[in-house]
């Protein structure tokens, strides 16, 4: 019987030791067609491996400068409203210098039209040192009183004495109030030819975005001690759900562009481990009533030393949750325990509902009919509401709200973009993004919470 | 060899022109495994397809050390492992002990034709196809097979048997030998 094992081994090892079958020529083909398709991809993935470390890295910068320099939010605003300006200016610097003529049709110029155009580079050489050394805080200082000369020389009909009023207003001012009057003539100007450049230069559109968030910062377990609150057995995930909004969108040169809207979103936490027990069960004193069966096995939210009020640590802060007469939550503690018909499993629903304002700067990088670009900028968040829930699907046993969480706070936002031009007006985006809480979402202490939130928009937008 | 290790060099560099020819050397061979190992001719076709995909994009890792047939070999034969083991969970068959000495003992074999026998083997269940074409036809031992397919050494065994019995019953049922069971 070895041997007969042995011939139909035998047998088959014979035939097809060398055996070879021309395959069909179409197997080439797909074999060259997929070669050739894991280049694109490569090529792709390079891309796309590049700009998402780019915007990664810049976004992880932006993060810690914004965290570490900016301790309160309206500082941020401004700081991020003012920094775009002095750009204004370089641009309108380029527009003046090749033309005099156009200082002559300016209302404040006719005392500088003598001035050469060596000088206007040196005028516009200087702006740009100034700019450059001054600090960002500094910057809405240097704006204003660009703004401020304009205004004074716009509404003065005699120039010379308006440029004395200037000059000891701002002693100590390097700019010449000859430079003062070239910027402001070049910001007219660049303002007429950004108006001719583009014709379809506004868009709306919506956009949503499954919202992932998850947490990166420290949460301090609350003490327990001489509170109420208990700590959370397992510290839950947050919920993903939906994000969006609608979004306008500018252009105001070439690739650069400022994008708002108005979106919504929930910072959510779910758990299906409330225990809730009924009174007349003395189950969560911590002395087991007799002949009471307990289930240790289940892993449950702690309890709080009242009977009206419980107080649960979440990710976000502590969920004071009111409730009805007769209810009572069982522990968390394996080493005590609940009567097993007693004890109802209810779900902990948290909701915090935000509406965001962005503002975000986007950047073309590559302008074609499909387009890669990048954008990032900050969101003002508005709590809008704030509940917290013990229920199941058909009836809610208690609710509650988180304590202390902050009516307004501020995020960044860094993204990678990818649009198509689906018709002359309407364009399809894809947008992977990243939010960075730079407050946190809470106002006590030990809660400093700022969840991560990652998702992928996709939009449509209308251009007109 | 001189000749082969330049083609090869070539292929690493990714140049169509040497791929295209190792495919046209290697792809009969190749084919002729995928057959063994597959359900049918479509599905061999699109193991071929994918292991020359696989070969390509691996073959900055074969350092000249020991064959590139083998290498290839393996590779066809890995990717065939992996698509059933995906397809399929291996389930362990029952005690060897009864399948013993059932087997033909003729010499008729030899006249049996190679498409045939490939159209028995491939309609043998997936895990003892596989079992079947590792042990009996590329030399695999026991102990290999029970590590490549994650199953137990007494698994792979019985496997064998089983897929031996299917082909020495098949055999018999086409008329080429007669029943000889050894009692």
């Amino acid at each position: 019987m070895q041997n007969s094992e042995k011939k139909i081994d035998n047998l088959f090892q014979d035939k097809f030791a060398d055996y070879m079958v021309v395959p069909p020529v179409e197997v080439w083909d797909k074999i060259e067609a997929s070669l050739d398709e894991k280049k694109k991809k490569r090529r792709v993935f390079f891309i796309w491996g590049m700009s998402s470390a780019a915007s990664l890295l810049l976004a992880f910068l932006g993060g810690w400068y914004f965290s570490n320099h900016l301790s309160t939010s309206p500082e941020l605003v401004s700081a991020v409203t003012n920094s775009s300006s002095p750009k204004v200016v370089q641009t309108d610097s380029r527009a003046v210098s090749p033309d005099q003529n156009i200082l002559l049709q300016q209302p404040v110029s006719k005392n500088y039209a003598a001035v050469s155009s060596s000088k206007e580079m040196k005028a516009v050489q200087h702006v740009k040192q100034d700019e450059t050394s001054e600090q960002a805080t500094v910057k809405p200082n240097f704006f204003d009183r660009l703004l401020n000369s304009r205004n004074t020389l716009l509404k003065s009909k005699d120039s010379d004495y308006s440029l004395v009023a200037m000059n000891s207003n701002n002693a100590g001012e390097d700019l010449s109030a000859k430079d003062r009057a070239i910027i402001e003539a070049n910001m007219a100007i660049a303002k007429n030819v950004n108006r001719e450049k583009k014709s379809s230069n506004w868009a709306v559109g919506v956009q949503a975005s499954p919202a992932y968030r998850f947490n990166a910062s420290e949460k301090t377990d609350y003490p327990l001690t001489g509170t109420s609150v208990v700590n959370q057995a397992n510290s839950d995930q947050y919920v993903t759900n939906v994000m969006g909004g609608l979004t306008v969108e500018y252009s105001s040169g070439n690739r650069l562009s400022f994008q708002s809207g108005v979106s919504y979103g929930e910072v959510s936490q779910r758990s299906g481990k409330v225990g809730v027990a009924y009174s007349g069960h003395n189950l969560f004193s911590g002395a087991l009533s007799e002949g009471v069966q307990y289930d240790n096995t289940k892993n449950y939210f702690g309890l709080a030393n009242t009977t009206t009020n419980v107080a649960l640590s979440t990710n976000i802060g502590v969920a004071n949750i009111e409730l009805p007469a007769g209810t009572e939550v069982a522990l968390a503690s394996p080493s005590t325990g609940f009567a097993r018909e007693e004890v109802k499993n209810y779900d902990f629903d948290q909701r915090a509902g935000y509406v965001e304002v962005p503002f975000n700067l986007r950047f073309m990088l590559i302008e074609q009919r499909m387009g890669l670009y990048v954008l990032g900028g900050l969101n003002t968040n508005i709590l809008v509401s704030n509940t917290v829930a013990l229920g199941s699907e058909t009836e809610v046993v208690a609710k509650g709200q988180i304590e202390g969480l902050n009516p307004m706070t501020f995020s960044s936002n860094l993204g990678l973009g990818f649009n198509y031009a689906i018709t002359k007006h309407f364009n399809f985006s894809l947008e992977p993004m990243l939010k960075f809480q730079l407050t946190s979402l809470n106002s006590q202490s030990v809660y400093n919470s700022k969840p991560y939130t990652a998702g992928v928009f996709t939009g449509l937008s209308y251009s007109f | 060899m001189e000749e082969l290790e330049i083609l090869i060099t070539d292929c690493k560099a990714g140049k169509r022109e040497a791929q295209s020819r190792l495919y046209q050397l290697y792809a009969p061979m190749l084919f002729g495994v995928c057959l063994r190992y597959s359900r049918d001719r479509t599905e061999a076709e699109d193991s071929l397809h994918e292991g020359f995909v696989l070969i390509f994009n691996k073959i900055d890792q074969f350092a000249f050390k020991g064959s590139f047939e083998g290498w290839m070999k393996k590779i066809m034969v890995n990717l065939s492992l992996e698509k059933c083991r995906t397809r399929f969970k291996m389930q362990s068959v029952e005690d060897i002990s009864i399948y013993d000495s059932q087997l033909a003992d003729a010499d008729v074999y030899a006249e049996m034709n190679a498409a045939k026998l490939l159209e028995l083997i491939q309609n043998l269940p997936p895990q003892y196809r596989l079992v079947f074409n590792m042990y009996a036809i590329d030399g695999y031992s026991h102990k290999e097979i029970s590590q490549e397919l994650g199953i137990a050494e007494g698994t792979s065994k019985s496997n064998l048997a089983r897929a031996r019995k299917i082909l020495q019953d098949k055999v018999v049922e086409m008329g080429y030998i007669g029943r000889v069971y050894a009692e």
